[in-house]
């Protein structure tokens, strides 16, 4: 297992690589002058040279990333361009809201998918089974910038209820529940899909009918039997949630002022401020990595058959060794 | 004579399906004795496991529906009990034993504690009881109980159906319904199997419905036989009545089309044709088609089953020309 564990954390190398040089090549190509941006536009074109070349601008793009990766390797994400702070210092500020944000949606999505999903399943083509194939269909369709603003709209603007952004002396509470819903809605609505997909696969399934036929309660055939073997997908579904999220949070952030790394995002690349985009890039690849890493310890303890093949997995690689 | 302890009457189960109604058993009459052993032979899709569902109350929803009929448990209708009676009745007082060993236990679940889990919802055992009293019937049904905390895919085809049927006698049931428990199995490992259920049966004077289209199965197990098509029954009796004494074309159809190893026979009989459609079942018997005896009338008029006596005077059939199938029979 922990062999395991360790290729899956070794396979982050490259694809930290491709994710910081896209993001690198990307910020490079876009029109816009760092060292304008940090002096202001009244500065002279001496001045402005005179920083390029502090800041090694001009030095050709790979040996720039070379620069970047040699210090990433080192744990070192570099200053802001604009504002001189350490960047990974601004990132530990703002990660744990983004968090908080990300696990609040999903919370959301679980508490109510995986009930409604199960629902739906048990009344398949019933009135409440059709109402939410189509609110699902809507949820997983609609845009979060969409329905931030229509949030906004209605609980902050018309009806008073709920603050329309965050401030730092306001309500957490409050302040979170429009963020959460906006952000958690496409995976409330994927969720409850893959429930219900995943209940009526199961059941059907003969070992169902054993359950039944042992004379068990309906709500231990349920849970016990049915939804523990539904769980798989529905976890898979979970696992790739979470990226979405932290995608997601990039715009729901922004609409909100929410200060997590989403909108440090947005900020950054409006200031062209590189290294602050390519850390947060750096961190949200390894959130995810991670992520996905957990998703699949926890299948093995979920589904026994997923264990005995990690197993028979390490066996092999044993004897390769 | 020995008491009822299962009685079917005018079982009819169809599913309304939007293509149309499958009739899958069309006034089924079965009586299952104390103790005895009765086979319900028929081929495939003749509404033999729509029957055992049936009985068990696991007739899939939503589409299945119980048009008429009673399942008499001691005297009880099934059909009339609530969900929490017939909960009850289920696994301790009737169990079945499913027929693909591979789907019908849950993957995620140890064998131990889905044998321990049948134990506890009838008995009010404690957690180390229940696992107790699953080790033993774990060893009963020749298994070392050390492999109760094994999943279900560390076990071959033969070992599974041992712990489903271990499923099944956890709660040491009055009658014990088999659907076709040797189907999915090596045939080396089938007769391991049912030479098992007989000896766990005979110690637990269980009364079995064992259901198969191995007539060689029937044969050694079964006390009486019961011949399903389309259905219906077609012919029922005791195992000598239907054996020695077989009177519905159907029945002789499904002998000849098996090899006899007292004869020497270049080819086999198979019976030509198919079942009728159950979404359009003919007026009249719904053999005729098939039946070499068949004659105008047996197209029109539907047969009713005929007492012939037999054995122990519950031999019936469901044919027309029965007088002639019996002369020719002898």
């Amino acid at each position: 297992m922990l062999k395991y564990i360790l290729k899956r954390i070794l396979l982050l190398i490259p694809v930290l690589i491709g994710a910081t040089f896209i993001v690198f090549s990307v910020m490079d190509m876009t029109p816009g002058d760092p060292a304008v941006a940090k002096l202001g536009v009244d500065a002279t074109a001496e001045q402005i040279e005179e920083l390029r070349e502090e800041m090694g601008l001009n030095d050709p793009f790979l040996v720039r990333y070379g620069r970047f990766v040699l210090n990433l390797v080192q744990g070192d994400l570099g200053t802001s361009y604009k504002t001189g702070l350490d960047v990974m210092q601004q990132i530990m500020q703002r990660i744990p809201y983004t968090f908080l944000l990300s696990f609040a949606a999903l919370l959301f999505a679980i508490i109510v998918g995986i009930p409604a999903g199960i629902i739906s399943a048990r009344h398949q083509y019933t009135v409440f089974d059709n109402c939410t194939m189509v609110l699902t269909l809507i949820g997983a369709s609609a845009p979060h910038f969409w329905l931030g603003l229509m949030g906004v709209i209605i609980f902050a603007v018309n009806l008073g209820w709920l603050p329309a952004a965050y401030t730092a002396s306001g309500s957490l509470a409050l302040g979170i529940i429009l963020p959460m819903l906006t952000l958690g809605m496409n995976s409330t609505a994927l969720v409850t899909r893959m429930t219900r997909s995943a209940m009526l696969d199961v059941m059907n399934q003969d070992y169902v009918d054993t359950a039944r036929a042992k004379g068990v309660s309906e709500r231990i055939v349920v849970f016990r039997h049915m939804l523990r073997n539904a769980l798989i997908p529905i976890i898979t579904v979970l696992g790739l949630q979470f990226g979405n999220l932290l995608g997601g949070a990039v715009t729901t952030e922004t609409i909100f002022a929410w200060p997590g790394i989403g909108r440090y995002i947005v900020e950054s690349i409006s200031n062209k401020d590189t290294p602050c985009v390519l850390g947060a890039v750096v961190m949200l690849a390894i959130i995810v990595t991670v992520i996905n890493l957990l998703v699949d310890i926890i299948y093995a303890f979920v589904d026994p058959r997923i264990k005995s093949q990690y197993k028979s997995m390490i066996r092999r690689a044993k004897k390769d060794v | 004579m020995d008491q009822t302890i299962l009685e079917v009457q005018d079982l009819r189960i169809h599913f309304e399906l939007r293509e149309g109604t499958v009739k899958a058993l069309n006034g089924i009459d079965l009586v299952l004795k104390e103790g005895r052993t009765l086979g319900l032979v028929g081929e495939t899709g003749a509404g033999k496991t729509t029957l055992a569902k049936g009985i068990m109350g696991l007739t899939a929803k939503p589409y299945g529906k119980i048009k008429s009929g009673k399942i008499l448990y001691e005297g009880k209708n099934l059909l009339e009990m609530d969900k929490k009676q017939l909960r009850r009745i289920r696994g301790e007082h009737i169990s079945m034993i499913f027929q693909d060993p591979m789907t019908s236990l849950n993957p995620v679940m140890t064998v131990g504690d889905q044998i321990a889990e049948a134990i506890r919802n009838h008995d009010k055992l404690s957690r180390v009881d229940a696992a107790k009293k699953a080790a033993e019937i774990l060893e009963l049904v020749g298994i070392p109980s050390a492999r109760g905390s094994e999943y279900p895919h560390q076990f071959s085809g033969g070992m599974k159906q041992r712990v489903v049927i271990a499923i099944a006698l956890a709660c040491n049931p009055k009658i014990l319904i088999a659907d076709e428990p040797t189907t999915a199995l090596d045939v080396t490992i089938q007769a391991q199997i049912l030479e098992m259920i007989r000896d766990l049966r005979e110690r637990f004077r269980t009364s079995m419905l064992l259901i198969t289209h191995d007539l060689g199965v029937i044969a050694q197990n079964c006390d009486y036989v019961s011949v399903i098509y389309a259905g219906e029954i077609v012919e029922t009796g005791t195992v000598h009545d239907i054996f020695r004494h077989k009177l519905h074309p159907y029945t002789a159809g499904l002998f000849s089309s098996i090899p006899n190893i007292n004869e020497d026979v270049e080819r086999l009989v198979p019976i030509d044709g198919l079942m009728p459609d159950p979404t359009d079942l003919p007026a009249g018997c719904a053999f005729c088609d098939r039946c070499r005896f068949a004659t105008e009338q047996c197209r029109t008029e539907h047969p009713h089953l005929v007492n012939m006596g037999g054995e122990e005077g519950s031999h019936q059939v469901r044919c027309l020309r029965y007088k002639e199938t019996r002369e020719e029979g002898e």
